[in-house]
């Protein structure tokens, strides 16, 4: 059983969607292993929709509103589903 | 009065923004007279219980920022301080917001005008004012101000 589980892991994969609408460009997917972290997929997103970090904001990934944190895996967040969906949020300062 | 394209502007991406708020609890409306202006209930997902009566208001969609502000219900006031969030940049003394996504924020800080935190005009600055709104209330959220 734990040798199924650990090859299901080992070849599973997850459909990625992120989305950022002041972009021109289709929302950005990918397919990942469950281990791709969020941050892996935070940069290949802000790389995909050409936009990049500032010391005035930074850009983060939600999920379901909650903010993602670079370090959690793909596979955490999306549990048992096939598919995760973010949204890119422009984290803006105050003035 | 916002114009003619901008209402024909706003009937396309209203669409994407009430699906988003309802996603979340929320709900989109039109704000009264003004086609151009829109009331978004909102609630923070730590603290569902607690609604939000926001005001978006465009001149010019999508070429300038709109106006927000929180008012105490649907068609209510907006210049009571309970009615806002607590959230950082949120000012319900001044009943603005500012950040470089509202019109009192660009007015405020005109240097935001130009460069990287300029206004969005390309794909859905509505939805993207929504999502950043949500976002704050679910991931900034300390309390209600009083």
């Amino acid at each position: 059983m734990s040798e199924t589980n650990t090859a299901d892991t080992a070849t599973r994969i997850i459909a990625v969607r992120v989305s950022f609408p002041v972009s021109e460009k289709s929302p950005y997917r990918a397919e990942e292993t469950p281990s791709t972290t969020a941050g892996a997929i935070r940069e290949a997103a802000m790389k995909d929709f050409t936009v990049s970090d500032s010391s005035q904001y930074t850009y983060v990934l939600a999920h379901h509103g909650r903010k993602v944190p670079d370090s959690e895996t793909i596979g955490q967040i999306a549990g048992d589903k096939h598919s995760v969906e973010f949204r890119l949020v422009k984290e803006l300062t105050q003035g | 009065m916002a114009d003619q394209e901008s209402l024909l502007n706003l009937a396309a991406d209203e669409v994407a923004v009430a699906a988003f708020l309802a996603d979340n609890g929320g709900r989109l409306t039109r704000d009264g007279g003004d086609a151009a202006a829109y009331r978004l209930r909102m609630r923070p997902a730590g603290a569902p219980s607690e609604i939000y009566y926001v005001r978006v208001a465009w001149s010019a969609y999508p070429h300038e920022a709109p106006s927000v502000k929180f008012a105490d219900s649907i068609g209510g006031s907006l210049t009571v301080a309970s009615a806002w969030p607590v959230i950082p940049g949120y000012r319900p003394a001044s009943f603005d917001i500012c950040k470089p996504m509202t019109a009192e924020g660009y007015a405020l800080h005109a240097e935001w005008r130009t460069g990287p935190d300029a206004w969005p005009t390309t794909g859905n600055p509505f939805l993207w004012v929504a999502e950043i709104l949500q976002y704050d209330l679910d991931n900034h959220y300390g309390g209600r101000s009083s």
